[in-house]
């Protein structure tokens, strides 16, 4: 079965993926490379704040928590 | 020599400068601490050296004024060596910024610090092969516990035998700007995967150790659970601050009126020598019975809360709600640590990216009671009302805070990039730590606000010999009448724009009692309180901010928030007067 793409504000939590894209612009790669979050990565949402707040993203041994609307340009391989 | 400590945010360049120089710079558990640098001269292993804090860098682009700040040192200074520290539990990003550093000319040593952490991770890393790899020395540290930090400038020393003349380490001209940005993504992806490559080949990583630590964060980040525990923390340790500091006060309090009793029976009341030394005394027992019961646990317990490393944990469970007055989380961290001192809260701004968000950031910042506020709303409201009118300024402080924020994002409407942050592991503090910390903060005060409370106190004691506080009093009438509170009150005010704490320090000396259940009403210490809690900045923070927002928007937000207190002030009057 083919993997589709989705943005890590949605399920499956708590299931590690590969990260294949960011969109935004430079500012937002940037940001994120900064941080220790890179293209190809193995990131997983360990943990969401109510209220809509922030994701809470396990990536390479750090915690990274990273705001709604930067986390909808993450995009990563979900396994169906 | 100069040596300059080089590495990523929250690596520990702070506590290895602290060991070594003595507390000089602020250490907490956040990327992000130290936001300017800090130069000392300290004698190492028998050589004596120029060493240098920088703030955390993750790479050698300037991502925000923190940063700015590092790199603008390595532009205009030239180092003999750069120690590079890295956590060691995080060392394939770490090594990215290696990598950057190692190309850059000046020698370089690598301080492998928190290696208790990378133990815990089951990290076991071969030294021998990563100083190979790196082609440069390698030394292991836990800073926190000074343990290897002396090895760290030894091996500089070895590394500087063949000493060679002090080279400015980035060219002064920018040469990012040249560089397309997409071109630097790409290198940067680059040196994650060279980063990487060499930790698969130098770090063997067997079963993590799991502790504590890992679960807390089950209840202290969850959602619904998490805000109930942020606010019995914050309860906890208020109640725990006022119960040592009402404990306290009353003893002290006694102590220094009787002494002051004692020397007026002696030597009669009139005398221009004894009113003045009644004024030294005066001031100095403010400082020891009324600030230090208050102050010494809450700068301990702020300091559990920073080193700990909660705070970040709030910057997640806040952002949402700071995204409601057009923040982000990362604003929470300066407005936390406004509760402390607003001149560190006011440099902590620089964390943040956008030059708005830094404005509003700051200004909210400064509205929070700092700790000499703190000292007023607990030894005047807690001690003569009771812990709820104190708990109550509270309350309406962060409500005023919010609107104000709300209003503030309306007038520059941004959107704002969003919150991107690392949240550290937790670690426990070591008591010397805290104790530096807690002695470092408290040592503002002895040095600083006390010798000018005491100056001030005998200076108020002559002028009130020579009736001259009266004039003063007069001319700030106006503000005063409005407030209805006693027109004695009016000096005390100008000695709070110098130090908010002793605007109530120096009540007590301008009515001349340290009862103040006898001079005051309780809406008249409720409206006097709320002034101070809001009213124009200290002169510390005006310089501050002047630096960091700009003199325009120093003076437009001195005028703003003499206003808005003014208008708090008259509104608890009334408020107070229609319900008590």
């Amino acid at each position: 079965m083919k993997n589709r793409l989705v943005n890590i504000t949605q399920p499956p939590f708590e299931t590690p993926a590969k990260v294949v894209s960011i969109e935004g612009g430079p500012n937002v790669w940037e940001r994120l490379n900064e941080v220790g979050l890179h293209l190809g990565d193995r990131i997983m949402v360990i943990r969401q704040a109510s209220l809509r707040g922030p994701l809470l993203v396990q990536c390479g041994g750090l915690e990274l928590a990273i705001g709604r609307y930067i986390a909808a340009k993450i995009f990563v391989q979900a396994p169906i | 020599m100069r040596l300059a400590l080089l590495g990523q945010p929250n690596s520990g360049k702070s506590t290895i400068f602290n060991w070594s120089a003595g507390y000089k710079s602020a250490t907490a558990n956040f990327p992000g601490t130290t936001v300017s640098y800090t130069i000392s001269k300290v004698r190492l292993n028998g050589f004596v050296a120029e060493l240098t804090d920088l703030p955390g860098i993750y790479s050698l682009a300037a991502s925000d004024r923190a940063a700015e700040a590092a790199l603008e040192y390595l532009r205009y200074h030239e180092v003999d060596a750069i120690v590079n520290v890295i956590d060691a539990s995080r060392l394939s990003r770490g090594l990215e910024l290696t990598l950057q550093l190692l190309a850059l000319g000046p020698p370089v040593v690598i301080c492998l610090n928190m290696m208790d952490e990378a133990a815990r991770r089951g990290m076991h890393i071969d030294l021998e092969k990563l100083s190979l790899l790196l082609g440069a020395p390698v030394v292991v540290t836990v800073a926190s516990k000074g343990e290897g930090v002396n090895q760290v400038f030894q091996k500089v020393r070895e590394r500087l035998h063949n000493r060679q003349p002090a080279i400015s380490v980035l060219p002064r001209a920018d040469l990012e700007k040249n560089f397309s940005r997409l071109a630097e993504v790409a290198v940067s992806n680059e040196r994650h995967v060279t980063a990487m490559r060499l930790c698969e080949q130098a770090v063997v990583v067997g079963d993590p150790y799991l502790s504590w630590r890992d679960k807390i964060d089950q209840i202290l980040m969850h959602k619904y659970w998490g805000y109930f525990f942020l606010a019995l923390i914050l309860f906890a340790g208020f109640n725990l601050i006022f119960s040592i500091g009402a404990a306290l006060e009353p003893h002290l309090l006694a102590w220094f009126e009787a002494g002051v009793a004692q020397l007026q029976n002696r030597f009669g009341e009139t005398s221009l020598w004894v009113s003045m030394l009644s004024g030294v005394v005066q001031g100095l027992s403010a400082g020891v019975a009324i600030v230090f019961p208050y102050l010494v646990p809450f700068l301990l317990i702020m300091a559990v809360l920073e080193d700990v490393g909660y705070l970040p944990r709030v910057a997640f469970l806040m952002d949402a709600l700071m995204h409601r007055i057009g923040l982000h989380g990362t604003s929470v961290l300066p407005a936390i640590l406004g509760y402390g001192c607003s001149v560190p809260a006011v440099m902590a701004t620089r964390i943040l990216r956008s030059p708005r968000d830094r404005l509003i950031a700051a200004t909210l910042a400064i509205m929070v009671p700092c700790s000499a506020r703190t000292a007023v709303i607990l030894g005047l409201v807690a001690f003569y009302l009771g812990p709820n009118a104190a708990l109550a300024i509270y309350g309406v402080n962060i409500l005023v805070v919010a609107l104000a924020g709300k209003v503030m994002s309306k007038i520059w409407p941004e959107i704002t990039p969003g919150l991107i942050m690392e949240i550290p592991p937790y670690r426990l503090p070591t008591i010397r730590a805290l104790l530096a910390k807690t002695w470092w903060r408290l040592k503002e005060f002895v040095l600083v606000a006390w010798p000018v409370l005491i100056i001030g106190s005998a200076a108020l004691s002559l002028a009130e010999h020579w009736q001259l506080d009266q004039t003063i009093n007069h001319f700030l009438r106006p503000v005063t009448a409005m407030l209805a509170l006693p027109e004695t009150v009016g000096t005390t005010l100008i000695f709070g724009v110098m130090r908010k704490e002793l605007s109530m320090l120096m009540l007590m000396q301008a009515v001349g009692t340290t009862n103040m259940a006898a001079v005051m009403t309780p809406a008249q210490m409720m409206t006097f309180t709320m002034f101070v809690v809001f009213y124009i900045p200290c002169l510390a923070t005006i310089a501050v901010l002047w630096r960091e927002i700009g003199k325009t928007q120093t003076v437009l937000l001195a005028a703003l928030t003499l206003l808005l207190a003014l208008a708090i002030g008259v509104l608890t009057g009334m408020v107070f007067n229609m319900n008590f």
